[in-house]
């Protein structure tokens, strides 16, 4: 059987030279919507991509009770210390918490175009370095503590205008300096930090933001959960803060991937018309050669099937030229969309999506055709022109 | 009276890639009104250029093709085509129907060429499929139809715009004796009942025999071979 | 037209693959309308925004003090300022997300062409806890004038510590395409009132109408350089700007829009090329006996694009009518301020479509075309 299939497949492709054009529609199709859908994805891939990396499973997020985003939590002065001495913190090499109380606030920038734009100033307190391992200065030097200093993620960099070390930021009371550019492979990396009680002042604000800490082990989380939730003085949520920045990450990037998937849907949907076509061509053009070879004794079946294996053939090509071009445009590029920098991104994973999805158009596709070609009378094929 | 059909030295070639094949080398022929004249001769030797170049079909290398009192070796493309629709009517072997349309609808496609109204239309498609037999079959399509009853679907398409001049080339070729003649005594109808001007091309000398006139092709020269009592 | 027959038994020689062909330049012009219709929605935005209108708000986020606003109500040029501010929240479950705005007695004489009624605006002033609910949002919540609806919202604290506010639903009112998921008005001064007094007497944003709209640039930088060193510095954006979206996002989302229409045209146009050409090959010997019976070689050439453009043009006519009927059933699908604008299929998304239909037509059938012109009829007719 499978020797079958493998010989009437074999001629089936020899044939292919002779329906080129009719074959390039469905290599075309397939191209075209891949291509685009994966163009599309790269960047609610890429956002997701920023947002999941800047939460980490070792780290606890405090927020107000039942907010949903950072920018509505706050935290009082005075819960700030109750927060730190809770169990299942960890401890730096002096035995201090290593408890963040951050600051999260917005601040107007010029893009690199000229046009207004945004990004997230945040504080970090003195523990803050601790608590993020994974913030690397890259250039210039760390803020330090109490003066009125910032530094630059990359990201932010690329894409605002005066973001070099030494160029000022204004500020309610002044210029704020720029001394290093920092890096965290996250989405932080388009933000700019400063010392949190040093913005506190500036900007009048009466309460911290949210208060970041981190885990004695993953395991710990319970427990520092259970002392902040039973904590009668306390109205807060506490979450992993990987998980909090799954949820904020998939939420935010929800609409954009459906707009990614609504279109390639549609766009596979006229693919699979375009394939069908072809296929049932293929079929009618193949039929004298098809009918000869089941006079000789060759079985339906593998006719059936040498049809479906070229649809997929030429679909998978399609889908694989079209990943290829969104992965040249796109992989990698930094992009911003509101106030997140990120990378776009066509991953390994979406290329796999592509060619799963060529491939069922190509089963749909040469499903119907490969029927026909299959059922057809033997007699009538041979008469016919 | 002026013959329908003159051809006064006409010089014909083909190219073949590289080299180029003289057909016809100065051919002259004079078909008067109202002839049915037979064309016979081996594959290759002129017969169906002729046809082609009474026709408009094809330009001749240099000579006159005089048909219908009109020059058509100095007529374009588009004048042939418009020249074409009201005085030629062409029959095929493989009679060349649209197999979409009805029977109606093929012999109707000369009149779209025309200003008639689609009543007009309709009643002289009737009538043209009246005369050949089958207007019991207006709405059929060719694949439901006999070799013979699609030839004369083809002769109603060829005769309903009324063209003076018929050129049939192998009329009966595909067909079998019976059908083949009485396709042929249709034929004969036409030019002596409806005074058509017939040239028919063909193989085969039973159906020459139905022409009042017998040419033959050999190597680009034309003989008479018979003039049949009409 | 009395070809119409010939062209029509043309394109239905192979049903199967002229409705293949059609459904697949249907879903091409879908996408079209989807995607070139979002360009239209944000033309209109633009459009509809005005010039002599801005947004005033924090420069660092956060709440501005109401004084403010009086502050710029008198600055010179300025006509009016009105305050109003956002509580996000949600109704049951935090799934049913809803977005209200708190508009004081202002918001009318900035925005007059709101539609709604001043007797509308009258309701919430008189019950401080009324609300307008737009059209789409009362269908999706299944509310109606006069019943009560309670939000929570945590980000917003009450006086009394609770996060749940009441409100009655005064009156249901017409959608406006800026809100795309629709909309809720509630009064300003219910939720000043009631909240943390740590937080009364704040607003989230300013709207600003000035007199002469050739200075609203102009005093939009007074406006911020006035309170560049005060407590709180101040950002405006004039509505121009606010409503451009790629100024926004920092994306080219019509750019995009664009590039995804051009490539579902770029595939349809391949699709219909190809059997066209197919089509035309396989015919070659029946446009040679429509010569032989006199029709031009411009006339077979005008049957072959009307048989391109008949495909074309009905498969564009029905996926825009598609896109159409989409676009009014996405924003049921999506939570509220996911600020994803709906496609509005304008006058523009159809000239746009036609000419794409023709295009797509015309280059389709000009091969095939051509080979038609060269043609040699007599050898066209002796290959059967």
């Amino acid at each position: 059987m499978l020797r079958q299939i493998w010989i009437v497949s074999a001629l089936n492709f020899k044939s292919l030279k002779s329906r080129f054009w009719q074959s390039m529609v469905i290599v075309v199709g397939l191209a075209a919507t891949i291509g685009v859908m994966l163009s599309m994805l790269s960047v609610a891939a890429g956002m997701r991509q920023a947002y999941y990396a800047s939460g980490d499973p070792n780290r606890a997020i405090v927020v107000t009770k039942g907010v949903e985003q950072e920018g509505q939590s706050t935290i009082a002065r005075a819960q700030a210390p109750l927060i730190a001495v809770a169990p299942g913190i960890a401890k730096d090499k002096d035995g201090k918490p290593l408890a963040d109380r951050t600051l999260m606030t917005g601040v107007p920038l010029l893009r690199k175009d000229g046009s207004k734009g945004f990004t997230s100033m945040r504080g970090l307190s003195e523990k803050g370095p601790g608590v993020r391992p994974e913030l690397k200065i890259v250039a210039g030097r760390m803020f330090q503590s109490g003066k009125r200093e910032l530094i630059a993620g990359v990201g932010a960099q690329a894409l605002f205008q005066h973001m070099q070390i030494g160029d000022k930021v204004i500020l309610p009371d002044g210029e704020w300096p720029i001394v290093g550019i920092y890096e965290t492979r996250s989405q932080l990396d388009g933000q700019l930090l400063g010392d949190t009680e040093t913005l506190l002042t500036t900007l009048h604000k009466p309460a911290y933001t949210t208060m970041l800490v981190r885990l004695a082990s993953p395991d710990s989380l319970d427990t520092f959960k259970k002392a902040m939730t039973t904590n009668p003085a306390l109205s807060v949520d506490v979450v992993r803060h990987s998980d909090w920045y799954k949820r904020v990450g998939d939420q935010t990037t929800f609409a954009l991937a459906l707009l990614g998937y609504v279109v390639g849907t549609v766009m596979a949907i006229g693919a699979l018309f375009g394939c069908l076509n072809t296929m049932y061509s293929a079929v009618a053009s193949r039929g004298r050669e098809i009918a000869t070879l089941r006079a000789l004794g060759y079985g339906a079946l593998p006719v059936a099937v040498s049809v479906v294996l070229e649809a997929m053939l030429l679909s998978v090509v399609g889908a694989l030229i079209g990943a290829g071009i969104a992965w040249a445009l796109y992989d990698g590029k930094l992009d911003l969309f509101g106030n997140v920098v990120f990378h776009l991104s066509v991953s390994p994973r979406q290329i796999e999506l592509g060619v799963t999805w060529a491939v069922v158009v190509a089963l749909l596709g040469g499903l119907f055709p490969s029927i026909r070609a299959a059922r057809r009378p033997v007699v009538e094929a041979l008469r016919a022109t | 009276m002026s013959p329908a059909i003159s051809l006064r030295n006409v010089i014909k070639n083909y190219r073949r890639g590289k080299e180029s094949v003289e057909v016809l080398h100065g051919l002259n022929l004079e078909i008067p009104v109202g002839e049915f004249v037979s064309l016979m001769g081996p594959s290759g030797s002129g017969k169906t250029t002729i046809l082609n170049l009474v026709g408009g079909l094809d330009h001749a290398d240099s000579g006159e093709i005089i048909v219908g009192g009109e020059h058509l070796e100095k007529l374009s493309g588009g004048q042939l085509a418009k020249w074409r629709s009201g005085h030629i009517g062409f029959i095929f072997q493989f009679y060349n129907l649209m197999p979409m349309l009805s029977a109606a609808g093929n012999v109707e496609l000369p009149l779209l060429l025309t200003n008639l109204s689609k009543s007009e239309r309709r009643r002289r498609v009737e009538i043209a499929l009246e005369i050949v037999g089958l207007k019991d079959r207006a709405a059929h399509r060719p694949g439901e139809m006999s070799g013979g009853q699609q030839q004369r679907v083809g002769i109603a398409r060829a005769i309903v715009a009324d063209p003076p001049i018929l050129l049939c080339d192998e009329p009966t070729g595909d067909l079998d004796r019976a059908t083949a003649d009485e396709i042929l005594s249709l034929l004969q109808q036409l030019n002596r009942q409806h005074k058509k001007t017939i040239v028919m091309v063909t193989h085969d000398p039973k159906a020459a025999d139905h022409a009042s006139r017998q040419l033959e092709m050999d190597k680009g020269k034309l003989i008479e071979r018979a003039m049949v009592a009409a | 037209m009395k070809y119409l027959p010939l062209v029509w038994a043309s394109i239905m020689r192979k049903p199967t693959r002229a409705v293949l062909t059609l459904l697949s330049v249907m879903l091409a012009f879908t996408l079209f309308g989807l995607t070139i219709g979002m360009n239209a929605t944000f033309a209109k935005f633009q459009e509809d925004a005005r010039e002599d209108r801005m947004f005033v708000f924090a420069r660092f986020g956060g709440l501005v003090p109401i004084a403010l606003g009086r502050q710029i109500e008198s600055m010179p040029g300025v006509e009016v300022v009105a305050s109003s501010s956002f509580v996000p929240g949600y109704i049951h479950e935090p799934k049913n997300r809803v977005f209200v705005q708190m508009m004081d007695e202002k918001v009318a004489k900035v925005n007059p062409e709101y539609p709604i009624t001043p007797a509308q605006w009258q309701l919430i002033r008189n019950n401080r806890q009324g609300m307008l609910v737009s059209k789409s949002q009362a269908d999706r919540w299944h509310l109606k004038a006069g019943d009560t609806l309670t939000i929570a919202s945590p980000s917003a604290k009450k006086l009394d510590g609770s996060t749940s506010w009441t409100f009655k639903v005064a009156a249901v009112t017409p959608d406006m395409s800026i809100f795309g998921q629709g909309y809720m008005f509630g009064n300003y001064d219910y939720m000043d009132k009631a909240r943390l007094l740590s937080d009364q007497g704040k607003t989230g944003q300013f709207r600003v109408k000035v007199r002469d709209a050739s200075k609203t640039v102009e005093i939009s930088q007074q406006i911020e350089s006035r309170f560049a060193n005060s407590s709180t510095p101040l950002q405006s954006l004039t509505e121009k700007v606010a409503f451009d979206v790629s100024t926004n996002t920092g994306m080219d989302i019509a750019a995009v829009d664009r590039d995804v229409a051009l490539a579902g045209m770029f595939m349809v146009l391949f699709l219909t090329a190809n059997g066209l050409a197919q089509a035309v090959r396989e015919r070659f010997a029946e446009f040679a006996t429509l010569k032989t019976i006199g029709f031009s070689d411009n006339g077979v050439i005008a049957l072959v694009f009307a048989e391109a453009a008949i495909p074309c043009v009905l498969g564009a006519a029905l996926g825009i009518g598609l896109a159409a009927i989409v676009s009014n059933v996405i924003p049921r699908f999506l939570p509220p301020g996911q600020g994803l604008p709906i496609p509005t299929m304008s006058v523009m998304v159809f000239v746009w479509a036609a000419l794409s239909a023709a295009l797509v037509a015309f280059i389709s059938a000009a091969l095939p075309a051509l080979r038609l012109k060269q043609m040699d009829i007599a050898t066209a007719l002796s290959g059967r």
